[in-house]
């Protein structure tokens, strides 16, 4: 066997590849889901927000009340079909579940101490925070269109409250909860 | 200079070898991921992990989640030796032309 030096080179990129493929892969494991599931929350909820303003609070409640408990019960059945088992990774999952759960402690204590003054304000102050979150898990897990996709939310969410509050319900549905969706569906089409 | 490992060398076995190295150094894969990221068939696959089990560099290991048999298949410190050693001597066949175009030049 003599390889040359352009076939190595092409053989190399090609593990690379695969290397960077399958890392992907694995850890969207069940994000693909997740990530739709709170787009069509979001959807429905910044609609409710949109056009039934005096029901909002019983969108947001319920909508994130279903959308943990889907969460978490998505979370327990895929670790029976992972496709992976590694006890670096279970307790990789277990920090990260932590965290989450603190976040929202923290979230509504910090809600608790300085209510927002608005349902506008606090509606943008949850949405960024939740991005925040999630820009911090696609540095933590090197995953590029996670940190994009939440830079990009925050982005279009700041746009909304600056430019169209009138509008803002409406907007988020359409681009945030649309990118959640999309998000979820292109790692569920192109990462498999 | 060193050619690279011929057990690894084989399209299938490189490929699979570099989907296992992926993963973390404890971690173990699903054969069924495997097969099915690879297009290949159940006795496929067997013959070439067998081909890699025979020299050390993985390990399979068979077990039930529920009543349904699951096998799962790990690098071995020894397969992950040999998969650093076989991308080494990718990198030194690659910088080998750098060098005769070097001499080439002078």
């Amino acid at each position: 066997m003599d390889l040359t030096p352009q076939a190595a080179q092409q053989t190399l990129e090609d593990i690379r590849q695969l290397m960077r493929q399958t890392r992907a892969a694995l850890a969207a494991e069940g994000a693909d889901w997740i990530l739709m599931l709170w787009g069509l929350i979001w959807i429905v909820a910044f609609l409710g927000t949109q056009f039934l303003p005096r029901q909002a609070p019983w969108f947001w409640w319920l909508g994130v009340g279903v959308g943990v408990l889907l969460t978490v019960s998505l979370m327990l059945g895929l670790r029976r079909w992972r496709k992976v088992h590694s006890e670096s990774l279970r307790r990789l999952s277990w920090r990260i579940f932590g965290f989450w759960a603190l976040l929202i402690t923290y979230a509504c204590l910090w809600i608790f101490l300085w209510m927002p003054p608005s349902n506008l304000k606090l509606n943008l102050y949850l949405v960024t925070l939740a991005m925040f979150a999630s820009v911090v898990m696609g540095l933590w897990l090197e995953a590029r269109l996670l940190l994009v996709l939440s830079l990009a939310v925050t982005a279009l969410a700041l746009a909304g409250y600056f430019f169209w509050p009138a509008y803002y319900g409406l907007w988020m549905a359409v681009v945030g909860g649309g990118s959640l969706l999309g998000g979820g569906l292109y790692i569920r089409l192109k990462w498999r | 200079m060193e050619q690279p490992d011929p057990v690894i060398h084989q399209p299938v076995r490189l490929r699979l070898m570099a989907m296992l190295s992926a993963v973390e150094a404890d971690a173990q894969v699903d054969f069924v991921y495997l097969r099915d990221r690879l297009k290949l068939t159940d006795g496929n696959l067997s013959v070439h992990l067998s081909k890699l089990e025979e020299a050390g560099y993985i390990q399979q290991v068979k077990t039930f989640v529920g009543r349904k048999p699951r096998t799962y298949v790990h690098l071995t410190p020894r397969g992950r030796a040999a998969f650093a050693e076989y991308i080494a001597a990718l990198e030194e066949i690659i910088h080998s032309l750098g060098d005769h175009r070097e001499t080439d030049c002078s």
